[in-house]
């Protein structure tokens, strides 16, 4: 086990820049062997370089603009004798002020070099770290959903958007879809569609399941519950034009059909119970139970309307076997905010002290740069539940980042969320909440940022215009697709219009109200 | 239900001439002028403004014709037709363009004024110099001194003379040098001329 990382050998005329070099490897977490700190007085030199080439991971040869003097000859024979015997990798490195076609002897020549006659800059030491370790830098996923339709679904008769980017804004008047939108999004995307739809209308609060009714009366009751999910608020004894939502993009495209059928219960021989679809309107049959068919395309199961009675916590939860494998992650922040600290501390447990962890305390230093570390403890006893505490600078011991307002929590709630959706979707419903507008600004900058590196699709929904002017401040600073949808209403239609990056360019410069 | 009533001007010279005519000609009905600070910055946002209206918003557009009228108007025929406007004339309307927009599309009523006359290539100032009155000696000492202007001294091109010309006029009123806008509530230019009965027609058929 090689207890250097790098051999750093130079031409001793340009010192300055190889020590920077060193130091900009070392804040890189790489260990750096150099002859002016390794050698000491009274050794052969070269018996020194030998041990230290030997002793070290890899070989980075520095070529400066008077090239390589006498001294690295020596170095570099013992270089090429390593490399051929352990395979340690040796990378020319080219300093700034290095000609152009620069000469290199043949066995370096011959090797990929890394070009820092730039300076020292950030790609340029990526690229070496890469040559060095071997290892090639992930390239985040791109959007998943670039087109999107959703048919017959609340108020959406006929939706289609087409070039979805990677951070999407919704805006409209109220009650234009922005929610809706969302709601079928996480439909879609869910790995138990049903849990989901569950989820959905408990927070719209068309939710009366009433747990101790077992009655069959109630399923007439059900179906007009989840009717409000059907464009047009149909009647039970009318037709239910099915819901629709299918995406397309840089994966496999995804659709999902709901219809709401009719069943009998029929026993079998062997007395399980099996489920057959009524042919007639079943407005007055006692025996007819409701139940969503849910067709993927590649599976169709039934879901009876019963069961989203049952409580989650309860004795018999909804089984995601219902669902398909999930195979994106799918993060929602509701408007309500801070309503869930056990939802927060599940999503806690799963970066901790990982390298997310850190992306998450960088974004709070957006708002607060005094903070220097976040936790969630707690939920070890009944009455102390799971909370946020954070260590700031100026406060000797962790205090509760409830303490820290609004803003900061909502920053940490949107944060948490993103780098748990790593590869996946994250949607936030009413981006404003919880915000003073001066943080808006930095909040959509960190989301940018965050969902790029992370390769996370954003949707979120606002109304608020200050919102709306920070996402396009935003989105004009960053290479990344930032595109704006608003939603109007024409008679029966909500029709959505668009704006890309030129357009958000034109909007900002010009404070054209896009809402 | 009411919307936003907006004109959409070039720059801070066309802002404040329309705001001073407006006012002197007693017409109450825009929220907002909005300048642009160019022609090219006005035409890159006019789909935008129109895209997004709300409900029962109108747009108004003030531009100048410059040296090539037909060009100019081709360009926001154009940009017209491909936001869904339909059946727009091939040539500007006289009295002004006003345009309703196709039943099914979310877009404003548009109405478009090419300055000076609809007609003619000029600009801003060349509107401006209906407001002088033509008989006026002075004025006639205004022309013949921007046209002597001595062999290779004359700084502008040919242009902009409408712009020597009007500045030049207003440099010799009662208050010299006074701002164009200014110039109209002062009656250093007379707002009651036909041509500006004309533009207020427009802007009365666009905005009621």
């Amino acid at each position: 086990m090689p207890s250097f990382d790098v051999f750093l050998s130079h031409n001793s005329s340009d010192k300055p820049t190889v020590r920077a070099l060193k130091q900009a490897l070392a804040e890189r977490g790489l260990k750096c062997w150099l002859d002016e700190e390794q050698l000491r007085p009274g050794v052969p030199w070269q018996d020194l370089l030998e041990q230290g080439i030997e002793d070290s991971g890899s070989v980075v040869v520095c070529v400066a603009a008077d090239g390589l003097g006498p001294w690295e000859k020596g170095e570099m024979e013992a270089a090429l004798r390593l490399a051929v015997k352990d395979d340690c990798p040796i990378i020319p490195v080219l300093l700034p002020g290095v000609p152009s076609a620069p000469e290199l002897p043949g066995f370096l020549g011959s090797r990929t070099w890394a070009d820092l006659r730039g300076g020292l800059d950030p790609e340029g030491i990526d690229r070496l770290i890469r040559g060095i370790t071997g290892n090639e830098p992930e390239e985040p996923v791109k959007p998943g959903i670039v087109d999107l339709t959703i048919e017959g679904f609340r108020g959406f008769r006929e939706l289609k958007l087409e070039g979805l980017g990677r951070v999407n804004l919704i805006t409209g008047r109220n009650n234009t879809g922005k929610s809706s939108l969302l709601e079928a999004v996480r439909i879609l995307a869910s790995g138990s569609p049903p849990a989901t739809i569950r989820s959905i209308l408990i927070h719209r609060e068309e939710d009366v399941f009433d747990p101790d009714e077992q009655s069959r009366q109630g399923y007439a009751e059900i179906a007009l519950q989840i009717s409000t999910l059907f464009h047009g608020f149909p009647e039970l004894s009318g037709t239910w034009k099915p819901i629709l939502v299918s995406a397309g993009g840089s994966q496999q495209p995804t659709k999902l059909m709901l219809t709401l059928d009719w069943f009998s219960e029929e026993r079998t021989e062997n007395g399980t119970r099996k489920y057959v679809p009524l042919r007639t309107k079943p407005f007055d049959e006692e025996d007819a139970i409701p139940a969503l068919t849910i067709d993927t395309g590649d599976s169709e199961r039934i879901f009876l309307l019963e069961n989203l009675r049952k409580d989650y916590y309860g004795p018999r939860p909804l089984q995601p076997e219902y669902g398909r494998p999930r195979s994106t992650p799918c993060i929602y922040i509701s408007p309500y905010g801070g309503e869930s600290t056990v939802r927060l501390g599940t999503l806690w447990d799963r970066i901790a002290l990982s390298d997310l962890e850190k992306r998450v305390v960088e974004a709070l230093r957006i708002i607060d740069p005094s903070i220097s570390a976040v936790s969630i403890v707690g939920g070890d006893r009944p009455r102390h539940p799971r909370t946020a505490i954070v260590r700031s600078g100026k406060i000797q011991r962790p205090v509760p980042l409830r303490s820290f307002g609004d803003g900061l929590n909502r920053l940490f709630e949107i944060a948490l969320s993103l780098v748990n959706a790593k590869d996946g979707l994250l949607l936030i419903d009413e981006f404003e909440n919880g915000m003073h507008y001066s943080v808006q600004l930095d909040t959509w900058r960190m989301i940018f940022k965050l969902a790029a590196a992370l390769g996370v699709q954003v949707f979120a929904t606002s109304h608020s215009w200050d919102a709306i002017e920070a996402f396009q401040k935003a989105a004009a600073e960053t290479p990344e697709e930032g595109m704006l949808v608003r939603l109007a209403r024409k008679g029966e239609d909500i029709i959505p219009t668009v704006l890309r990056e030129d357009g958000l360019r034109i909007a900002t410069r010009n404070s054209i109200e896009v809402r | 239900m009411v919307g936003k009533k907006i004109l959409l001007v070039e720059g801070n010279d066309d802002e404040y001439v329309l705001r001073h005519l407006c006012r002197s000609r007693d017409v109450g009905l825009i929220d907002e002028i909005r300048s642009h600070g160019g022609v090219e910055e006005l035409l890159r946002s006019i789909p935008v403004y129109l895209n997004f209206s709300g409900e029962g918003d109108i747009v108004g557009i003030v531009i100048d014709a410059d040296t090539d009228l037909a060009k100019r108007w081709r360009s926001l025929r154009d940009r017209l037709t491909n936001l869904g406007y339909p059946s727009v004339r091939e040539d500007p309307d006289p009295q002004g363009t006003v345009l309703e927009p196709p039943a099914d599309k979310l877009l404003p009523r548009v109405g478009i004024w090419i300055m000076p006359d609809n007609r003619t290539a000029g600009m801003l100032e060349d509107f401006l110099l209906f407001l002088v009155p033509p008989d006026s000696r002075l004025y006639g000492h205004v022309q013949a001194s921007v046209n002597s202007i001595p062999e290779g001294e004359q700084c502008f091109k040919e242009t902009d003379k409408s712009k020597a010309l009007i500045h030049t006029w207003l440099a010799w009123q009662e208050k010299p040098g006074r701002p164009l806008g200014t110039a109209v509530t002062a009656r250093f230019l007379d707002p009651n001329v036909t041509q500006v009965d004309i533009l207020v027609a427009w802007l009365r058929r666009l905005y009621v």
